[in-house]
């Protein structure tokens, strides 16, 4: 048999071999920001910036460029804010990401003899610690609502504004700390491939900031592939707009994991949240709070109220001491589905009801009780100040009811109270393991979701024991290999026909994340999934690859959930392609695409393919492509992309 | 890629001012200049804003040479629209291509990672709508079916415009049953179905009755700026009928709303503008003056709570109406001040993006700045450079 290599060009393996050396060999200055931008400017990879103390905005007008591979090490109280009108573009790659962390992460970003690791993303070590530095926020102009603000009105309107929470006026009325407005189209840039670490503390305020503020942004913002690790208050928070999030990865926060709140209208896909503890402080407690908490808005009669889809979570709780998995609150209106919930502390569905903040709860003022929107169906929602209805602007739902959990497992959630509120829903009786039909949901199996998880001995911190996550597989196994549904394809959400967020024997975690950098999660088969793929007649087409790639060892490469009997192409490259036109992930012209076709069951496999001596770090970017007449507009369908790394 | 498309539309390209065109030029090479990474989103959008303004002045050529020159989903949209627009004027000679050149783009940008299906759905119901026009509608509908709801609804006007009268009630039916379901997107879409529908019934005073009644209450709990802006279009098309009673009913219904609402400066102000213009062609200069002199003192007085980018958007509106109403003098004030504005940020995009939109004003509003106006602004578009 061919050895995968063997067809290769000798000259492209070189040019690749070329690529693969390691950021910190360059010669790096740390330059301090010590004013707002108010000029355009890029910060480049070949430097470290420490946000000096303050508060930087990146004001109207100017776009903050962040090449990958950039490193900001902050001084405690650094932090960024993108206003209104301003971009913020930080595309960090797979393999190159971009890091905002604090200057006492020296294990990160400082290259010096005394910790041998640093500059190097790839490597470093956990600290129990945050509040070093502060955080990113980003402010957008799209719908939302807020009760705080006097000229705002309970209806969606252009005119409603909030200002964001953690940043001070300078004068009343100042722009710069404003977010919302009525282009839900707005674009305040693109980030992916970012790992935010160690944040949490504000500039001036006895506040703590959220890891990622995201404030009414618009549908032209872009964002995948975040990673917090470490911060004090919530991991992620979001108020209003309508922005999409995908390949999120939140550890160790010491309130909520993710917060929603103020009319949030997106969707969400391929989220870990593992709980943890990072330092104990006045508002995050230190130690997680709820793991995902929504509100729908600031009071419940407002609108827009949060109508949201979220497929594919893993979300793995704090077994003794965690608060809810979910946590619902004045009229949310959430769909959970193809996730799974485990070691949560305290209940899978957390009724709160109201924010503690004055919101009057759901069922105020006429709108919906929590009951009702179980039973809802999610084109059919409240009037109470709603535009004509409450469907108005809400793109993310499109089948099923307003709140829901389907097609998920739920594992090892042993607090006695941890299904009550699921199984009778705000005392309505409604069960969702029963009184859905077809719900798919799949209550404490034997086998265990994932593949391992580990943890350290118990550990009393802010009053309570936590059990922190030392090493993690996330990948699924037993109930969450296959699920009975799979997202529609609306051109957001990947048909994945798996429970949480990684596919089988893969995940996208390799490479830029502090979890695999400091050894919770790993990467050692150098396999990763790069996501992608154009769903068909069966949702979106898997490819899985499993074996090392490395001298001795063969690859298997296995494409499922194609249409049966199609024909079909396998792309190999060297390089990613960098326009991703057609869904490619893999740049074409090192090698021809080479012809299959898929089987009667829709698979089509490659392998196992043996290697001979191979040169390390080489990369190799695979997809399929079958020709499908459901991949409408395109007629094909296409696989996520992986990457196979040499060992 | 560079596409090639030879189209009949010279035969329906209409003459206008050589400074029109000039404009329309200095427009888009304003934000053409713009670099391409990180700005591609932002660049790609200006430049179709251009495009728009194109076939708004009947110059589809251009349209579609400014469309090649477009790097993202919007050259599509730019095809697409174009193709609408010859579609509307019976012109189909090489529209098929056109379409074609149009899916091709919006199927590319469906297949990238982490798309946004709103973004090629845009481009596909715009094919849609030219293919309803086609009298195509089984093929219409059948997109229009398949895209994401807030896409849905887009359709209605150009099936508004294609049917006969014998189909008004159907229409209206229809537009009935699609506010029943209160989709808010759809909604939106639909108000322009519900605009040709009145306008090709302006002149049956029975149905314009029932529509007069209709519309605005298909609309009474939507955000106060949508009502506005029915009511400006009702009253616009009730002009273009010449009947300035009915249209001052309009204009009054308005000005009520808005005077009614609470309202940032950068959202106030352009509808108080447009309203001030509509009340002249309403025959009430007086208060089309005192209004536009109103507009420009909030507009001093509340400068500092507007964030520079979004200054000279707020002149251009004032100005515009100055031209509605025949002041040319106060129109040059005015646009000099918006140009002005405009490059008050000091980065390049934001200058380049209300450069173009000023271009665009004036050239839409035929107003003409003259050489030492347009020698400012060929300055200022070749001084576009870092910072961007």
């Amino acid at each position: 048999m061919k050895s995968l290599l063997q067809t290769l060009k000798p000259t492209a393996v070189m040019l690749s071999v070329g690529l693969v050396a390691l950021p910190g060999a360059l010669t790096a200055q740390q330059i301090d920001i010590t004013s707002d931008i108010t000029e355009s400017t890029t910060w480049t990879a070949n430097n470290t910036y420490n946000l000096a103390g303050q508060q930087i905005y990146v004001l109207p007008g100017a776009t903050l460029t962040i090449e990958a591979g950039t490193v900001i090490a902050s001084v405690e109280g650094g932090s960024l804010a993108v206003t209104r009108g301003a971009k913020i573009y930080a595309l960090g790659t797979e393999n190159n990401p971009i890091i905002f962390t604090s200057d006492d992460d020296v294990a990160t970003w400082d290259v010096n003899p005394l910790h041998p690791t640093g500059g190097n993303p790839k490597t470093g070590s956990w600290r129990e610690a945050a509040l070093e530095w502060g955080n990113l926020t980003i402010m957008g102009r799209a719908f939302m609502n807020e009760d705080e603000i006097g000229t705002n009105v309970p209806g969606i309107s252009a005119n409603n504004y909030g200002d964001m929470e953690g940043l001070t006026a300078a004068f009343p009325g100042d722009p710069n700390v404003r977010y919302g407005g009525g282009d839900d189209l707005d674009n305040s840039g693109s980030l992916s491939y970012v790992s935010f670490r160690y944040g949490g503390k504000v500039a001036s305020l006895t506040k703590e900031l959220n890891g990622l503020s995201l404030g009414a942004l618009g549908r032209g913002t872009d964002i995948h592939h975040v990673e917090i690790m470490n911060n004090v208050d919530d991991g992620i928070e979001v108020w209003g707009g309508c922005v999409d999030l995908k390949y999120l990865s939140i550890w160790n926060i010491g309130d909520d994991s993710l917060d929603i709140d103020q009319g949030y209208r997106g969707r969400i896909q391929f989220v870990l949240i593992v709980q943890g503890y990072s330092v104990n402080d006045s508002q995050g407690s230190g130690v997680g709070d709820n793991c995902i908490e929504v509100d729908g808005s600031e009071d419940s009669d407002r609108q827009p109220v949060t109508t949201t889809t979220m497929y594919n979570m893993t979300v793995i709780g704090q077994p003794i001491s965690g608060d809810g998995m979910t946590a619902w609150r004045d009229g949310a209106r959430v769909q959970y589905r193809n996730s799974i919930f485990m070691d949560g502390g305290e209940a899978v569905v957390r009724l709160d009801n109201v924010d503690g903040d004055g919101g009057q709860g759901y069922g105020h003022n006429g709108t919906l009780s929590f009951g009702d929107t179980w039973t809802t169906t999610f084109d059919n929602t409240s009037s109470v100040n709603a535009p004509a209805s409450p469907e108005n602007f809400y793109q993310a739902q499109n089948a099923g009811f307003l709140s829901e959990m389907t097609d998920n497992v739920y594992f090892r959630n042993l607090n006695a109270a941890a299904y009550t509120q699921a199984e009778n829903i705000d005392g309505t009786g409604f069960n969702i393991f029963s009184s859905i039909p077809l719900n798919n949901n799949v209550k404490e199996p034997v086998g265990q979701p994932i593949v391992d998880i580990q943890r350290a001995a118990p550990v009393t911190r802010g009053g309570l024991t936590q059990i922190r996550v030392t090493t993690l597989d996330p990948r699924p196994a037993n109930d969450a290999l296959v699920s009975g549904d799979w997202a529609p394809a609306d051109g957001f959400f990947n048909g994945a026909r798996y429970r949480g967020a990684f596919a089988p024997n893969m995940t996208w975690l390799c490479g830029w994340t502090a979890s695999t950098a400091f050894g919770f999660t790993s990467d050692a088969d150098k396999i990763c999934d790069l996501g992608g793929g154009i769903q068909g007649a069966f949702g979106t087409p898997r490819l899985e690859v499993t074996g090392a790639a490395t001298n001795g060892s063969a690859t298997t490469i296995a494409l499922s959930n194609a249409r049966p009997n199609r024909a079909g192409y396998f792309i190999i490259s060297f390089a990613r392609s960098e326009e991703n036109s057609f869904g490619l992930v893999p740049a074409l012209g090192a090698l021809p695409p080479v012809p299959m076709v898929t089987s009667p069951s829709g698979e089509f496999v490659l392998g196992p393919l043996p290697w001979g001596p191979v040169p390390p770090g080489l990369n190799l970017y695979l997809q399929f492509f079958v020709f499908d007449e459901a991949g409408e507009p395109s007629l094909f369908s296409a696989s996520n992309g992986v990457l196979l790394t040499t060992k | 890629m560079q596409v090639a498309i030879k189209t009949s539309s010279g035969k329906i390209e209409q003459p206008v001012m050589e400074y029109q065109l000039e404009l329309l030029d200095y427009g888009f090479k304003a934000v053409t200049a713009i670099p391409k990474y990180p700005h591609i989103k932002d660049r790609s959008r200006a430049q179709y804003l251009v495009v728009n303004a194109a076939l708004d002045l009947n110059q589809p050529e251009r349209a579609l040479a400014y469309s090649d020159r477009i790097e993202n989903w919007r050259r599509g949209l730019g095809y697409a629209d174009t193709a609408y627009y010859q579609a509307e004027r019976g012109e189909i000679e090489g529209l098929e291509k056109l379409l074609d050149f149009a899916m091709q783009f919006a199927v590319e940008q469906s297949s990238k990672p982490n798309a946004q299906a709103w973004r090629v759905d845009r481009v596909r119901m715009r094919i849609a709508k030219t293919r309803a026009l086609l009298g195509q509608v089984d093929e219409a509908l059948r997109i229009e079916a398949s895209v994401v709801p807030s896409e849905r609804g887009r359709l209605g006007a150009a099936l508004a415009e294609r049917k006969g009268e014998s189909d008004f009630d159907a229409q209206l039916a229809s537009l009935e049953e699609l506010f029943a379901e209160a989709v808010f997107g759809q909604m939106i879409n639909a108000r322009q179905a519900c605009l040709v529908l009145y306008s090709n019934n302006y002149a049956n005073r029975d149905r314009r009755d029932r529509l007069d009644e209709l519309l605005p209450s298909l609309y009474r709990k939507f955000p106060a700026n949508v009502r506005v802006e029915l009511s400006v279009a009702m009253a616009s098309i009730a002009l273009e009928q010449g009947d300035k009673t009915r249209a001052r009913e309009h204009i009054n219904a308005a000005q009520g709303i808005l005077d009614a609402s609470k309202w940032l400066p950068e959202t106030g102000i352009p509808l108080s503008a447009e309203l001030a213009a509509l009340h002249f062609r309403a025959g009430d200069e007086a208060r089309a003056r005192r209004y536009l002199e109103l507009a420009l003192t909030q507009y001093q007085a509340e400068k500092k709570r507007i964030i520079n980018i979004d200054r000279a958007a707020v002149l251009r509106s004032v100005a515009e109406a100055y031209m509605a109403i025949g002041d040319g003098d106060a129109a040059r004030r005015v646009y000099v001040q918006a140009i002005d504005a405009g490059i008050e940020n000091p980065n390049s995009r934001p200058r380049a993006e209300d450069l173009s939109a000023t271009c665009i004003s004036m050239s839409i509003h035929e107003f003409n700045p003259g050489a030492e106006l347009m020698n400012r602004i060929n300055q200022i578009c070749s001084g576009l450079t870092d910072p961007w």
